[in-house]
């Protein structure tokens, strides 16, 4: 074929993403999982072919040189990027694999995975970053507005209807169990039999998620059920954590009960989060911690994140992190699933939410309809599944790459102007529009 | 030389493209891939420095990563499914619905009707009523299994249908199910019922419409068309009488979700009338409309017609259907002909099944249910897959499913039909089940070129689907959305 009769176009298994913020953009090869970064000014030549111009003509049109050009386009079809063809042809994206299971009577059914237990809204610590607090310095992830927590009654879920919540999720299926306690504390008697309770309905995975050290009959408990006691860490010695946490003796305490559960075989793990006073991906002495400890895992907050912390000690110990590389499979999963699909979360109120962002929209309660009165009215269904199609409020938004239709970006849109862009803090915009090609 | 499964096509526009059946994706395909795909179909990989090595190492990489261009047909055989295994699936997944065959017997005398003489299926059962005690037995077998599936997945469908024969002719004992399955305190049970509209009265029409029943009635198009098929015993046509019931039930009712219209049709239809007799009509608009042809399977039914009969009906299609390329077309838009009897084709095209095996488990081809997914009950206690297979027996009412009959009426089917779906390209374009390939005594295919038949037609699919997207690509994009707005629930039962 002629330069003048050709059309050229991307396969549907190559992604790609502009970054509006300085023109440039990524291709996403998936079956050959590589990525191809591109210039702006190779952004521009993309946009001129995909206009249907030969490549000449889009040389012409860009101010490019025509040899340029055809290399380019050479170049995109031996990476197995695109191909030219004689004609403008239709090409399928790759999409999730069966759009007729989402019709009712071909439901498979939802599967809950994982249940978040929020059992009390009480507190001995008053960390400024706390999601709990609605002067807090740590934003949720996708840096949307926090909901009043004003409506939530100052009041720790009766032991007999979280174990009820239970009993039903277990039926369900279940097997996953997390807990998230600030201070074990005040209710040490309630997570005890939570976590003994947990132990008998056969959930295969249970974590404490706590941000104190624990008191003698929580690590008991802890050891018996075999859970996963994850320590929520604001730096890396004593002086940055209680620093943050505005407790004196809090790191020491954690590290204490960290080393008590070793001896006990039990498993621990780490949650840092961003405080601003520690650079976990410098930390000489988190990277100590880390080796002398042995934690199961390590998950480091996803805003933070940063892909710089591949190559550092502690690459191995990182369970998330946004803007991974591409994967056929997995960005398959993700065009089906939000982040929150398989978890549903309970509130200290019984309340059961999808979202800990999403306080304002309870999907049911503990004691009606039940975890699995819910279920059974698909009322999960809208925020764990993605809707084939975007709504048109999304279409061409820049922050897709990083909204991914999350259900808290759905929830808080308001006509035509999404509130989650707006609101985004200027450093996660900086930090998506470094990542604009991210899937 | 080792075929891969998948076929070539090209769209109106001259565009070429590759339908790769391992993987379900299409790839637009340019000389290079061509000769790639043949390459490797004769085991030969292209070297490093031929201008063609990109394309091979772009068929390397989509095998690798998404099992496409593969030529391994011997993993496309699935495992063999032990009667425990088979039992297990169905204690879980099984049990979707419950059909129950109220009565043989039928009011009217169709000269389509598949008990007619021109096919091989007979309702010689020595019962022809179901009577109440065996449909509330029939009604309590399926609700417990089905609810007790519940408790695992509280998505499970419970679905109950009503058919004959025309299945008013008992309808005490529809009226009698309907109020013993709410009495078990299940609410949210899909009714359904077929019926041919005749006997449906205001008393029966305000009970199924109280209970959200949904209602599918049989009209074929205008008077002519209907009466020359659908006609009482006497040969006096049906149409005044089902229309009537119709509008009595539209005039109480105006705003009833749940009403269907079932549209037979042969190569004798006008189609443009038909068409432009649902487009004009009020009664008709904004409702879900199967059309289904009248069945070419082991029958003599299409010897009345000349061959220049069904060449014209064949132009008539391709005149109406051309319109789905007209600048501007699009889904959902008051013309229930070209939606579902042209697009409906092409829309499922598009909805395949993409990656995963295609198939159910242990039939790996073919878009047949497992046999216990649905539950055919029929006036003698007899349990069979499915109300378009007489004769195939899968249990009975006293005795639950027989699993060793199922397991045998599986492996018939592999051994018989989809023992020869290893090369074949088109496994998740196929659209046929256990009720295509059902003579009424066995397996088999309806004719030598069945499956010739059917790759072309599915060709013919691609090739339309394609040319339609390229010209028009978001034509289907919002159609389920108008679907799922226009038809709750009720496309889950069409399909």
């Amino acid at each position: 074929m002629t330069p003048e009769q050709m059309f050229f176009s991307l396969h549907g298994d190559t992604i790609f993403r502009r970054n509006d913020k300085d023109g440039s953009g990524a291709l996403y090869l998936l079956p050959e999982a590589k990525v191809l970064t591109l210039e702006p000014s190779a952004v521009a030549v993309l946009d001129a072919l995909w206009r249907g111009l030969s490549p000449d003509a889009a040389a012409e049109a860009t101010g490019r040189k025509p040899d340029d050009v055809r290399s380019f386009v050479a170049m995109l079809e031996i990476s197995g990027a695109g191909c030219c063809l004689s004609a403008p042809c239709y090409v399928e994206p790759l999409r999730a694999c069966d759009p007729l299971a989402s019709l009712p009577h071909f439901r498979a059914g939802s599967e809950l995975q994982r249940l978040h237990v929020f059992p009390t809204p009480r507190c001995t610590m008053s960390c400024s970053h706390c999601t709990r607090r609605e002067n807090a310095t740590l934003k949720p992830c996708m840096g949307c507005s926090r909901p009043s927590r004003k409506r939530v009654a100052e009041v720790d879920l009766g032991a007999s209807l979280l174990t009820r919540g239970m009993r039903e999720a277990a039926e369900l299926g279940c097997e996953s169990l997390t807990f998230h306690v600030g201070d074990c504390g005040p209710i040490a008697e309630l997570v005890v039999r939570s976590l003994k309770a947990a132990s008998e309905l056969g959930f295969g995975s249970v974590e404490l998620i706590t941000g104190t050290g624990l008191v003698d009959s929580v690590l008991r408990a802890a050891v018996g059920a075999h859970a996963l006691i994850t320590f929520q860490l604001l730096g890396a010695n004593s002086a940055t954590h209680d620093a943050a946490c505005r407790r004196r003796g809090t790191f020491d305490a954690i590290i204490r009960s960290a080393r008590l559960l070793l001896k006990g075989n039990a498993s621990i793990g780490f949650y840092c989060l961003r405080s601003g006073v520690v650079d976990w991906d410098k930390s000489e002495a988190w990277l100590e911690l880390v080796r002398d400890l042995r934690p199961r895992r390590v998950v480091l907050d996803r805003i933070v994140t940063r892909r710089s912390l591949r190559n550092t000690a502690i690459s191995g110990y990182i369970a998330e992190e946004s803007f991974s590389p591409p994967d056929a499979l997995s960005y398959l999963k993700s065009l089906q699933q939000t982040c929150v699909s398989g978890q549903l979360f309970v509130g200290s109120d019984g309340y059961v939410y999808t979202c800990p962002y999403l306080i304002r929209e309870p999907i049911g309660s503990l004691e009606r309809p039940g975890i699995y009165g819910i279920l059974a009215d698909g009322r999960e269904d809208p925020f764990w599944r993605k809707p084939i199609s975007h709504p048109a409020e999304c279409r061409g938004c820049r922050w897709n790459p990083a909204c991914n239709l999350c259900p808290v970006a759905k929830a808080l849109l308001s006509g035509a102007n999404c509130a989650v862009a707006n609101q985004m803090p200027p450093r996660i915009q900086e930090r998506i529009s470094n990542n604009a090609g991210g899937v | 030389m080792q075929a891969i499964r998948g076929l070539h096509f090209s769209t109106r526009s001259g565009c070429r493209y590759y339908y790769d059946d391992c993987s379900g994706l299409c790839y637009p395909c340019p000389t290079g891939l061509r000769t790639a795909i043949e390459r490797s179909c004769e085991g030969e990989d292209a070297g490093a420095e031929e201008p063609q090595a990109q394309w091979g190492r772009f068929v390397q990489a989509r095998r690798r990563s998404l099992g496409a261009f593969s030529q391994d047909t011997h993993s496309f055989l699935p495992p063999r499914l032990d009667e425990k295994q088979l039992r297990h699936k169905l204690l879980t997944t099984g049990f979707r619905q419950l059909l129950l065959v109220v009565t043989d017997a039928c009011n009217l005398n169709c000269k389509y009707c598949v008990f007619s003489d021109h096919y091989p299926y007979r309702h010689d059962r020595p019962k022809k009523i179901m009577d109440i005690d065996l449909a509330l037995a029939a009604t309590d077998v399926y609700l417990n299994q089905a609810t007790r599936i519940r408790r695992r997945n509280p998505a499970h469908p419970i679905a109950v249908t009503f058919y004959g024969g025309e299945p008013l002719l008992n309808y005490p004992v529809i009226e009698a199910v309907i109020k013993h399955v709410l009495s078990r305190g299940i609410t949210d049970t899909i009714f359904s019922i077929s019926t041919n509209g005749t006997l449906l009265n205001e008393n029966i029409a305000d009970f199924l419409v109280e209970h959200n029943v949904s209602i599918a009635v049989s009209v074929d198009g205008p008077e002519i068309t209907h009466d020359t098929n659908r006609v009482f015993k006497d040969g006096t046509g049906s149409f005044e009488l089902t229309l009537r019931n119709i509008d009595k039930l539209l005039s109480r009712h105006p705003d009833y979700p749940y009403l269907i219209f079932l549209v037979t049709y042969d190569n004798g239809t006008n189609l443009q009338e038909v068409r432009d007799f649902f487009r004009s009509h009020d009664r008709f608009q904004k409702r879900l409309m199967v059309f289904s042809q009248v069945s070419p399977h082991f029958t003599n039914y299409y010897s009345r017609f000349a061959p220049e009969q069904s060449l014209a009906f064949s132009q008539a299609a391709n005149a109406i259907k051309s319109d789905m390329f007209r600048e501007g077309a699009r889904y959902g838009h008051n013309d229930a002909m070209l939606d579902f009897l042209f697009g409906l084709p092409l829309y499922l095209c598009q909805s395949r099944r993409i990656l995963g095996n295609s198939g159910r488990p242990g039939i790996p081809s073919t878009s047949t249910c497992l046999p216990g997914e649905k539950l055919c009950v029929v006036p003698t206690g007899a349990i069979e897959v499915c109300e378009k297979a007489p004769g195939l027996r899968i249990g009975t009412v006293e005795t639950g499913l027989d699993f060793g009959l199922i397991k045998e009426t599986i492996d018939s089917y592999n051994h018989t039909i989809t023992s020869n779906c290893a090369t074949c390209p088109i496994t998740r374009l196929c659209g046929t089940c256990f009720a295509t390939f059902w003579s009424g005594s066995a397996f088999r295919f309806p004719s030598p070129k069945f499956c010739h038949a059917r790759t072309s037609s599915a060709t013919s699919v691609l090739e339309d689907l394609y040319s339609l997207l390229e010209v028009n690509p978001s034509y289907f994009s919002d159609s389920r959305t108008i679907d799922e707005r226009l038809f709750p629930r009720l496309k889950a039962l069409t399909y």
